[in-house]
């Protein structure tokens, strides 16, 4: 509806007009550069070094997940609470909105900032995949999986920021929440890599563990139904628990 | 326009408005009256759509506020006491963003822009950044809000509180003059403006409607004040 | 809130706390989590603390659970008075939400999909292989063993960063193979055993109690390996079998900037080694002529132990036989009979033989025994000394005297000595009883039974032969010309009703290695001209096939050189064979310079394979022998295709006809032949290398070895042969129409039958106590080409490397930066820019 879409372009031009937005930009930015960097020498390197698949380079590194860890919380934590705290939920909710458009328009406008936050990665394109010869020299589906993946998983954690930000008044505090919280599907990956892989310890740390997805599935081509399922599940549920709390602030 | 039966919202254990009973008609400009912490904050925003009461009906314009919120909201300019506003955002642009919610695009919205801008006197800050306005030009940009999607009905609360002398006169000039095509509802703990403004006056007292009273009948106005302080006082 | 709330609230909160603290500490002290371990901290098995602790999770969450349900009820039925449907709505919609969350994902868990986007289909298995495996019953078990070493070199030198990362890159292919077929089935389970982590020994007890074969075939893996194990069978595959390096290739790579290239043998050889897992290992017969030169020989260089260890490390069984018996003496040297035998057969005749002579000794023995009681009787008894005397001299017949003191000496001589001879005695009887317990086993093995009933030697030959897969005959001849070191022809020639068995062998479809050194002997020598030379029945056989030996023995220059310089000696056995300059795979046709000019022809495919192998060595492999003889495919009447020869020898050596010292010419030489040899321009001239010393070809058989008509009717031509019937008697028949036209007649595709042969112009090329894994990548290969398992040689049809993208300096350099730096700059700059402009009116 097109109030929603106004509400959209209100949340994404938000985002730009306040400096946050930026230093995510460029901290990200930074980071994926230096990635992209190491990658670049695998590709070009000397003798028997080097990297099979270039994606892994960059999203299968620990540095990365860390960094990332802390952008959904750093996008999501103004969403509610900053409304919250100066008062202007109470403009958003009396506005002829239901409630389910404004969770939808909120999340969808961290969602669009946070897929232009990928976009200047596009750049590395043309070296990740060597397009000569009017062909990829490097197989490109993989980039392809990659970038589904990450908005998939992406969508998962913003949803979940921006549930934690509808509960609590302060944005620090929504911020730190959901840091925590998302550290639940981040860090099993980093526990013990080199356990053995047919126990069912594995498959479930496997099942809820982020990184492990991309460094085994998503980087190398490959789309597994779980973790699909997983990243469109979770943002539903969490979608849906933030209709509800926010209908729960009317019975306050 | 108006009609409240039977309302009750209770904070937890705490009754912040009790079995509260009135009605509006279309076109009148009523004032809810009553010291702080009364309940008229709490009616207005259970009317506005804000909050859900325990128990009781409330309707405007025959659409009822709970069983059917959107519409019901799309009859109402609400403007809430504090005010809140983007402060990043440009007054045309805050503006704008308003009208899009209520459902006003293209040209309707750029001719009701025009209007609002015009009405509330905001034709020269309208480039502005409004965390850089002064409190009164924010009320203004409030009530421009408010008025923007030409609602049927105006839930003002204390629309006057923080402003200037100066800036209180204008504004209860424009509302004058809103009342006149539109159905107003707007809340003071300030006597004098109840009897300048309105045509009706309900004191709420402790969540409760403690007096339901026209102002046209040629009351004497001194009369309000001795019964208001009778009523709050007493207890 | 009222405070009993509060209060009611706070004891939950604390016995979530109580409930949690205590959770760690089980997770901590027990050593697994199920149901009786739980059980017994409650009891007290495992000390107080945990038993508090187990307490502590009972009482501790029981509280939490009872506070957090009875406030969730107080909250509904609080909810009740007031809008109570749409409060309640709430609750329950919101559980419901959970309860589909986590059914959707327990679902999806259960039951889930990989979908394979890469452009080469990289972690799918092919439809055909799937839907073999498919058939599969029973659990198959893969263990993935890591055994943090790189594989044993062919060459010496230390692995080097191109294995290491081989090493790595390979484990991380096997793991995510592994995965694929993990992915595909229940019924494979995998485990990983890795050496360098904990738990390792707890780990493989486990698995060898569960497979028993697991433990040697763990033991003899030279590499990190992959092991099947289903019931009782254990089979091995070599991380260097599934991705083999390629360091030639890998130095080379992208205009010699390096890359790591890996050789992809296919998931396929995977998937076959876990289909025939099941299967019955295949048998190698390995025919020998004396029992020093079979797999048992005691002695250093002639033993073929090396061969069996290696043989029965990569699975296959194997079996001696032997084509001697040793009969007796002759002169200096011992009497043979031609037999055939197996090794317990051989055995079984060494343990009688010495039986016997154990037993001789002892009836020798204990006469002796008898003969000192009777004397020291004598000696003991009342008797006089005259009497005794008289007695002495009628038993020895001759006079003897003897008084009281000699009398005494006699007594205490023989009282010492009848102990010693008592304990001989016994001692003798203890090995009579081994020897009669060894033979006892050896009789009752049916083989060795069935085996000594059997007379006839075709018919021995044939049974032994009948369930064995291939047969490799060893003939060990010359090693060291010098000193007259060569083992003679005439202990390796065959009997008739030998070769009758081997040909039938054959034309069954079997394969035959063939290993045999020159057969040249020393001339002017008696020994040898006794005992008769000259190819024996298997090398016709051979020719009948096309093979073509030379009768000749390659001589290397820098042998020629040592002779020269008195360096002789050096030579000999043990030493001074690293100068033997090592021979080359080759793949292609070795040219001879002779009449038979070459076509393009197919490359070979053990050539190939070999070469293969040494690009994974990265270094030329290093086989060395002494007197290879060459060897030539020329099959009469059939156009060869494909190449022959995979063997052969470098330039600086030529085929000597004569290789001994003799006294015109000490110092072996080349001499270019005479313009009048009648050899010149013959395959067999006298020439300069190289020289081909290995063949593998796959032969047409001559039709009359399986259909006997057809020799018989050959032979029939030379027999009654007429003006009128010039074929002989066929023709007489055919005009008679005595027979059908086509009988006996052979076709080129009637039932045209194939044999895969190779051969190898050395007999010890493979003896010694352990193979080099030069020397045992040669046999494997071989092996399995002979066998048909062409699917287990090595080729390179799927060649791996790492990406690379090519760029110049100057380009890193703008990329790194530009990305680097650039892009988080560049969009710094621009918010500041929007913070401005927002600032402006």
């Amino acid at each position: 509806m097109r109030a929603t879409w106004t509400l959209i372009r209100r949340e994404v031009t938000a985002y730009f007009l306040s400096p946050i937005a930026y230093v995510v930009l460029a901290a990200f930015l930074l980071v994926t550069g230096h990635l992209f960097y190491l990658t670049m020498t695998s590709l070009t390197a000397r003798g028997p070094v080097g990297i099979e698949w270039p994606m892994r380079g960059l999203l299968a590194d620990e540095r990365f997940w860390l960094v990332f860890l802390f952008i959904p919380p750093l996008l999501t934590m103004r969403l509610f609470a900053e409304e919250r705290g100066s008062g202007t939920l109470e403009m958003l909710l009396t506005a002829p909105l239901r409630d389910g458009q404004v969770v939808l328009a909120k999340f969808l406008g961290a969602w669009i900032f946070y897929v232009l936050l990928w976009l200047p990665t596009a750049i590395y394109l043309p070296v990740l995949l060597h397009f000569t010869d009017g062909r990829f020299q490097i197989d490109p589906w993989p980039m392809a999986t990659s970038y589904l993946g990450l908005l998939l998983a992406g969508a998962m954690f913003l949803s979940l920021g921006m549930f934690i930000s509808s509960l609590v008044r302060s944005q620090m505090v929504a911020a730190v929440v959901s840091l925590v919280l998302s550290l639940g599907f981040v860090l099993a990956a980093f526990w013990r890599p080199e356990m053995d892989t047919s126990g069912l310890t594995y498959r479930l740390l496997y099942f809820f563990s982020v990184p492990l997805h991309f460094s085994h599935d998503f980087t190398r081509g490959l789309i597994d139904s779980r973790h699909v399922v997983l990243y469109v599940s979770v943002t539903v549920f969490f979608l849906f628990l933030t209709v509800r709390s926010l209908e729960s602030r009317r019975w306050r | 326009m108006i009609q409240v039966e039977h309302l009750t919202k209770y904070y937890g254990d705490y009754p912040a408005v009790r079995d509260v009973t009135f009605f509006v008609e279309r076109g009148q400009v009523v004032g809810f009256l009553g010291p702080n912490g009364a309940g008229k904050s709490t009616t207005m925003r259970i009317l506005a759509g804000y909050l859900a009461a325990t128990s009781g009906k409330a309707t405007i314009d025959g659409v009822d506020v709970f069983w059917d919120s959107v519409e019901a909201r799309r009859r109402i300019g609400y403007m809430p006491e504090s005010c809140p506003l983007y402060p990043e955002m440009r007054v045309v642009e805050y503006l704008r963003f308003r009208a899009g919610l209520k459902g006003l695009y293209g040209s309707a919205r750029r001719k009701r822009l025009d209007y609002v801008l015009e009405r509330c006197w905001l034709k020269e800050v309208r480039r502005q950044l409004i965390g850089t306005l002064s409190k009164g030009y924010r009320q203004r940009v409030g009530l421009a809000d408010a008025l923007i999607a030409e609602p049927k009905v105006l839930i003002l609360d204390e629309p006057t509180s923080g402003l200037d002398p100066t800036q209180i006169r204008e504004t209860r000039k424009l509302i004058r003059e809103l009342g006149e095509d539109h159905t107003v509802l707007l809340s003071t703990h300030i006597l004098s403006e109840v009897e300048r403004i309105c045509e009706r006056v309900i004191i709420i007292n402790k969540g409760e409607v403690a007096l339901d009273r026209s102002l046209t009948d040629g009351e004497a106005t001194g009369r309000l004040e001795e019964v208001f302080v009778q009523i709050t006082g007493a207890e | 809130m009222s405070s009993f709330h509060v209060l009611i609230r706070i004891l939950g909160l604390l016995g979530l706390m109580a409930g949690m603290v205590g959770t760690i500490i089980l997770v901590g002290e027990l050593p697994t989590f199920d149901w009786d371990t739980l059980r017994g901290a409650w009891e007290g098995q495992y000390g107080n603390w945990v038993r508090g602790s187990a307490y502590a999770v009972v009482v501790g969450w029981g509280i939490a659970l009872i506070v957090a349900t009875l406030d969730g009820l107080a909250a509904l039925f609080r909810a009740a008075g007031r809008r109570s449907i749409l409060g309640v709505n709430v609750v329950l919609q919101v559980a419901l939400a959970v309860v589909l969350l986590v059914g959707v994902n327990v679902f999806s868990f259960l039951h889930y999909q990989r979908w394979d986007l890469t452009r080469e289909r990289v972690f799918t298995l092919s439809p055909e292989l799937a839907e073999q495996l498919r058939q599969l019953r029973g659990e198959t078990t893969i263990i993935v063993y890591q055994l943090r070493q790189p594989a044993a070199r062919l060459t010496a030198q230390p692995p080097d960063r191109y294995d290491l990362a081989a090493e790595r890159t390979v484990v991380e292919k096997v793991k995510d193979l592994v995965d694929l077929f993990r992915e595909f089935g229940p019924q494979f389970r995998v485990v990983v055993l890795d050496v360098e982590e904990e738990g390792y020994d707890r780990k493989l007890a486990e698995l060898v109690r569960q497979f028993p074969p697991l433990d040697g075939a763990i033991r003899a893996a030279p590499e990190s390996s992959i092991l099947f194990c289903s019931g009782r069978h254990v089979q091995r595959m070599g991380f260097s079998e599934f991705y083999r390096l390629d360091k030639s290739a890998s130095r080379e790579a992208n205009d010699g900037r390096g890359n790591l290239v890996l050789l992809n043998q296919g998931v396929e050889t995977f998937a076959r080694n876990i289909l025939s897992i099941e299967e019955k290992r295949p048998r190698v017969a390995i025919l020998v002529s004396h029992p020093w030169l079979s797999t048992e020989g005691q002695v250093e260089e002639y033993t073929l132990a090396g061969l069996r260890k290696s043989l029965t490390n990569h699975g296959f069984d194997v079996r001696d036989i032997l084509t001697n018996k040793l009969v007796g003496r002759r002169g200096r040297g011992l009497r043979l009979e031609r037999a055939a035998l197996s090794l317990e057969e051989s055995r079984l005749d060494r343990v009688e033989a010495q039986l016997s002579a154990v037993r001789l000794q002892l009836i020798q023995n204990r006469a002796e025994v008898e003969r000192f009681r009777e004397l020291l009787d004598l000696f003991r008894s009342p008797l006089s000394d005259e009497q005794v005397s008289d007695r002495l001299s009628a038993m020895f017949g001759r006079r003897l005297a003897v008084g009281p003191e000699e009398r005494a000496k006699n007594i205490r001589n023989l009282e010492e000595r009848l102990p010693e001879i008592e304990s001989e005695i016994a001692e003798k009887e203890r090995k009579e009883r081994d020897l009669e317990a060894e033979w006892d086993s050896l009789q009752a093995q049916e083989s060795v039974s069935e085996g000594q009933r059997e007379t006839d030697l075709y018919k021995k030959l044939a049974m032994l032969l009948s369930d064995c897969d291939a047969l490799i005959v060893a003939r060990m001849t010359l090693i060291d010309t010098s000193i007259g070191d060569v083992v003679p022809n005439s202990l390796h020639q065959l009997d008739e009703q030998h070769v009758r068995a081997i040909r039938e062998f054959i034309a069954s479809g079997k394969p035959l290695m063939f290993c045999g050194g020159p057969t040249n002997e020393p001339p002017d020598n008696d020994f040898f001209a006794r005992s008769g030379s000259g190819p024996d029945g298997l090398e016709n056989l051979l020719s009948e096939l096309g093979l073509v030996l030379a009768p000749q023995a390659v001589l290397y220059d820098a042998e020629a050189d040592a002779y020269a310089t008195n360096q002789v000696l050096a030579f000999g056995r043990g030493g001074g064979i690293e100068s033997i300059p090592a021979l080359e795979f080759t793949e292609t046709e070795v040219p001879t310079g002779a009449v038979w000019e070459g076509r393009e022809t197919r490359p070979n495919p053990l050539g190939q394979a070999l070469l293969l192998v040494q690009r994974s060595a990265g270094e030329p492999i290093d086989l060395r022998v002494r007197y290879p003889r060459p060897l030539y495919y020329r099959p009469r009447g059939v156009q060869v295709t494909t190449a022959a020869s995979f063997l052969q020898t470098i330039r600086a050596c030529w085929n000597e006809d004569n290789p001994y010292p003799t006294e015109e010419r000490p110092i072996p030489r080349f001499d270019p032949p005479k313009p009048d040899d009648p050899k010149r321009g013959t395959l067999h001239e006298r020439r300069r290398g190289p020289f081909p010393v290995g063949v593998a070809f796959e032969a047409r058989l001559p039709a009359s070895w399986h259909r006997p008509e057809v020799g018989a009717m050959e032979a029939a031509r030379f027999v009654g042969w007429s003006p009128i019937a010039p074929g002989g008697l066929p023709t007489f028949f055919a005009a008679n129409a005595v027979l059908p036209a086509d009988w006996g007649v052979s076709t080129p595709q009637s039932e045209e039958r194939k044999a895969r042969i190779v051969a190898i112009g050395h007999g010890g090329w493979f003896s010694g106590p352990q193979l080099s894994v030069a020397q045992e990548a040669l046999l494997i290969h071989s092996l399995n080409w002979l066998l048909g398992r062409d699917y287990r040689l090595p080729h390179a049809r799927q060649v791996w490397s790492f990406p690379r993208v090519p760029m110049s300096e100057r380009e890193l350099y703008y990329w790194h930066t530009g990305t680097l730096l650039g892009l988080p700059v560049s969009f710094a700059l621009l918010g500041l820019a929007v913070m401005m402009i927002r600032r402006t009116r």
